[in-house]
């Protein structure tokens, strides 16, 4: 196929390979999420830093917007592009340049998966801190430009804080390091140093400030027993209490994955599984959990974790544990993932961030929703962070029929999020159209970009941008 | 109008998947995955060796399905090129978390193709030579069986028939004549259809969107079975069995592979095997033929020979090698689903990354128990690669079976 002007430009300059057609097209207009998608002129598949520096050059001269997509399997939306824009995808910048055992840190280019950078870690007895719920087909450079959490959660909180510095081709083409590798000789050892954090302004910005070309995470010995055990709790209150007991006595150190569960969702899976269980005794809210380390380590954890729910009206509930694991953990994988997990496909996620005491109002926020939109599933559940609670809330829907109505429920649902201080976390494109409630942060992150990228052809709307 | 008509077309050919088309979570499983724990290691051989664009893979084709029975004008010429460049192998299928089934749908899309007369010319080629001389290829009718001159253990009254099926019998021939050498001194003695009466079994035309042209095959073939009077039908070829498995034959007749025998008789203690003399193998890799091992190939698929075979091949004490993608997740070699003659090059690219694998694994020589496969990564063999060889071939070559009375 003969390419257009912008596209034999793109092609011009590197290895890059270039789309335009239609069919290719198709494929890059939206993510997982619900979010609105449009129809990109052109995509760029990016071979090296040097084809991404060309295309974000064209993109500048040309006034073109410029989205960045990897796997494209976040349920965001950052990476959905809007009409007539160039996609930079970035899957094929996929190689794991070094795995330094004496930093304790992986150097690899965003495209890099997950399934593919644990099976390299694996075979030195080493993982990382935290691998999202996308799964094996997951990218690195996704994960941490939506921020993403998941196994490992309750140990290291989220992928960004496992990340070591990064490099980032800038709106203007030019190429940054940060942390220690600010001194290009010194390379990746440190996040902090010089001076302010330049880390993180790329972490969850969906490529809106910049592209992520080289990614280094801290790396961990893998743990050698792992076991898991589920606890029950008669209310949402006491199971947030719970929660903070165990993270501030610092509980949560073997903890590698903990996920919480409402009434409604332990209602269905226990009596799904179990018809015959007294519907009476359920608990209301159930933390299922896998505690990882030496036999000795988990055995004292879990013992003292136990105990520590004894104390708020909890106990062990070993049919929860036998029911949301025997599925999660289908091939005894280190990592957990979502993906064919739920009974039915489609589904919107909604995610926010919330400190403990917030967790009853989510739940009733969810359940809210839930009677005002009784045309869909509604389910909600929880990630066991470091700190505080990361929570999802997960609409099922039929898409052919309900995709105008699903995202307007959804946005209802995000407001009623927001007015319970459940604060976003996962934000690209589903939550935009809220960001005018973030005051001061909003617009010093708009001052922050006009600076970065005075022509606003990085991911326009992505965040509200 | 023909391109109005197509696009009808295309849209009824996709209808009944709509349940796949509007449940693609795209998570990307089916596009780009690595899963130690599952032997996953890529998964789309078109991704991987012909074009890395969306538009193709599991959810490419998904995604493309969708917009077409959504009416979009896509370009035609696009779209012929992309269905036509899967190898139908169904590592998408394998490895979708909510069992979606785009290499069944990429089949249909091609049946509408071809009906409203898009099919590509070397796609049209494989129907004509399979219509006209019963085979692929294109061979000629009157030398199917010449594999099989001056080999002991034909009988003309033997109570099995050996269909070797087409790559076999004209592409694969040591593998045929080493099947019915093993099995004759397994004591099975066997029977071949006459050259004029042997029939393709539908699979390829299956697969490359002649559903009618197949089915029409398969009776002529299930018609010839049930003429010869056996009640034991013994296949080399995967798409042989996968097919005859799924079509109406004679009440009682019973479709088998031929490892399936020799199975059967070491489970039994019938045969014992010894080594030949001054004859040892060096490390062996295994292919995993698609249409043996995966479960979107039916019956065929699920039984899995090729674990099976890994099980004897243990047994036998030989030493195997492990590669990254393996199992009822291995990549295509690219033998498949028109590929060959639609893209040779490709095809020719998805060899070379099997044998490579297999090289890098220290394999000396790769065993396939499809001889479609096996032929086909023959004729992609570069030096410094290990040989390539049939299982009956193999064993034939390395061990002299003993009958146990």
């Amino acid at each position: 196929m003969k390419l257009s002007q912008i596209g034999t430009e793109l092609a011009g300059q590197g290895g890059a390979l270039v789309l335009e057609d239609k069919i290719d097209l198709l494929g890059y207009r939206r993510d997982t999420s619900i979010a609105p998608g449009g129809n990109p002129a052109a995509a760029v598949i990016a071979r090296s830093v040097e084809d991404v520096a060309a295309a974000v050059a064209t993109a500048n001269r040309r006034k073109v917007p410029l989205y960045v997509r990897a796997a494209g399997s976040t349920y965001a939306g950052g990476a959905n592009p809007c009409d007539g824009a160039i996609v930079l995808d970035t899957s094929a910048l996929n190689r794991i340049l070094k795995i330094d055992e004496d930093r304790g840190l992986a150097l690899v280019e965003p495209g890099v998966t997950y399934g593919a950078l644990l099976a390299e870690l694996g075979r030195r007895g080493l993982t990382l801190g935290v691998v999202p719920l996308t799964g094996a087909a997951g990218t690195v450079g996704g994960a941490i430009a939506s921020h993403g959490l998941g196994t490992g959660s309750p140990r290291y909180q989220s992928t960004g804080d496992e990340v070591a510095g990064l490099e980032v081709v800038l709106p203007s083409g030019e190429l940054l390091r940060t942390g220690s590798a600010v001194l290009a000789d010194a390379g990746f050892f440190a996040r902090y140093a010089v001076g302010p954090d330049l880390t993180g302004m790329f972490l969850g910005a969906s490529g809106s400030l910049g592209v992520i070309t080289k990614i280094a995470l801290w790396v961990h010995p893998r743990p050698e027993y792992q076991e898991t055990f589920a606890l029950g709790f008669p209310d949402y209150e006491s199971g947030a209490r719970f929660i903070s007991a165990l993270q501030l006595k610092e509980l949560t150190h073997n903890l590698w994955y903990g996920a919480g569960y409402e009434d409604k969702a332990i209602e269905a899976r226990v009596m799904g599984a179990r018809p015959q269980f007294e519907r009476a005794a359920l608990p209301r809210f159930c933390l299922a959990l896998d505690a990882r380390g030496t036999s000795e380590e988990v055995a004292r954890d879990r013992a003292r974790i136990v105990a520590e729910a004894g104390r708020f009206g909890g106990a062990e509930f070993a049919l929860f544990d036998e029911i949301f694991f025997a599925k999660l953990r289908r091939d005894n994988t280190f990592w957990y993932s979502y993906a064919g997990y739920f009974g039915r496909s489609m589904c919107a996620l909604l995610m926010c961030s919330m400190a403990n005491e917030t967790v009853p109002r989510f739940f009733r926020a969810i359940q809210n929703n839930r009677e005002a939109h009784p045309e869909f599933i509604w389910a909600g559940g929880l990630v066991l962070c470091r700190r505080g609670v990361h929570g999802a809330v997960i609409v099922f829907y039929e898409e052919r029929e309900q995709w105008e109505q699903i995202r307007m429920a959804s946005e209802r649902c995000c407001r009623d999020l927001l007015a319970n201080e459940c604060v976003p976390y996962k934000s690209g494109r589903v939550w935009a159209p809220m960001m005018d409630q973030f005051g001061r942060y909003h617009t010093t992150l708009a001052r922050l970009k006009k600076t970065l990228d005075p022509n606003g052809i990085m991911s326009p709307q992505i965040l509200g941008l | 109008m023909a391109q109005d008509e197509l696009r009808t077309s295309l849209a009824q050919a996709a209808e009944p998947f709509v349940e796949n088309l509007y449940h693609c979570l795209r998570c990307n499983y089916c596009v780009e995955m690595h899963w130690e724990e599952r032997g996953i290691q890529h998964v789309c051989p078109t991704l991987l060796h012909h074009n890395p664009a969306p538009g193709y893979s599991g959810k490419g084709y998904l995604t493309t399905a969708r917009a077409v029975l959504e009416g979009e004008e896509l370009p035609i010429n696009s779209l012929i090129e992309r269905f036509f460049n899967c190898t139908t192998c169904g590592n998408c299928e394998e490895v979708c978390p909510v069992g979606l089934r785009p290499a069944h749908l990429v089949k249909q899309i091609r049946a509408a193709m071809v009906a409203q007369g898009f099919a590509p010319a070397p796609i049209a080629a494989i129907a004509e030579n399979v219509v006209e001389r019963h085979n692929p290829a294109g061979a000629s009718i009157e030398t199917r069986n010449h594999w099989a001159a001056g080999l002991d253990g034909i009988a003309a009254g033997a109570g099995a028939l050996y269909l070797p099926g087409c790559a076999a019998s004209y592409e694969a021939p040591a593998e045929a004549r080493a099947t019915v050498s093993v099995l004759h001194q397994a004591g099975v003695p066997l029977k071949l259809l006459p050259p004029e009466q042997a029939r393709c079994c539908g699979a390829p035309l299956e697969e490359i969107g002649f559903p009618a042209e197949a089915d029409a095959e398969r009776r002529e073939l299930a018609a010839a079975i049930a003429r010869s009077g056996c009640r034991r039908v013994v296949a080399s070829g995967a798409e042989c069995l996968g097919s005859l498995a799924g079509t109406q034959l004679a009440d009682g007749v019973e479709v088998l592979h031929a490892f399936d025998l020799i199975e059967r008789a070491v489970a039994e203690g019938r045969i014992g095997f010894e080594p030949r003399v001054n004859a040892a193998a060096g490390p062996i890799g295994l292919l995993d033929s698609c249409h043996l091992s995966k479960k979107s190939h039916g019956i065929a698929g699920a039984a899995n020979h090729p674990l099976r075979i890994r099980a004897l091949l243990d047994r036998l004490g030989c030493q195997t090698v492990a590669v990254a993608d393996q199992g009822s997740y291995a990549v295509c070699c690219g033998a498949a689903g028109g590929m060959p003659r639609m893209s040779p090059q490709s095809a020719a690219r998805m060899a070379d990354g099997k044998l490579r694998s297999f090289a890098e694994a220290g394999a000396v020589v790769v065993l396939g128990a499809s001889p479609l496969c096996v032929a086909h990564l023959r004729r992609s063999q570069a030096a410094g690669f290990p040989a390539v060889m049939g299982v009956f071939e193999f064993i034939d070559s390395y061990f002299r079976l003993r009958r146990v009375v």
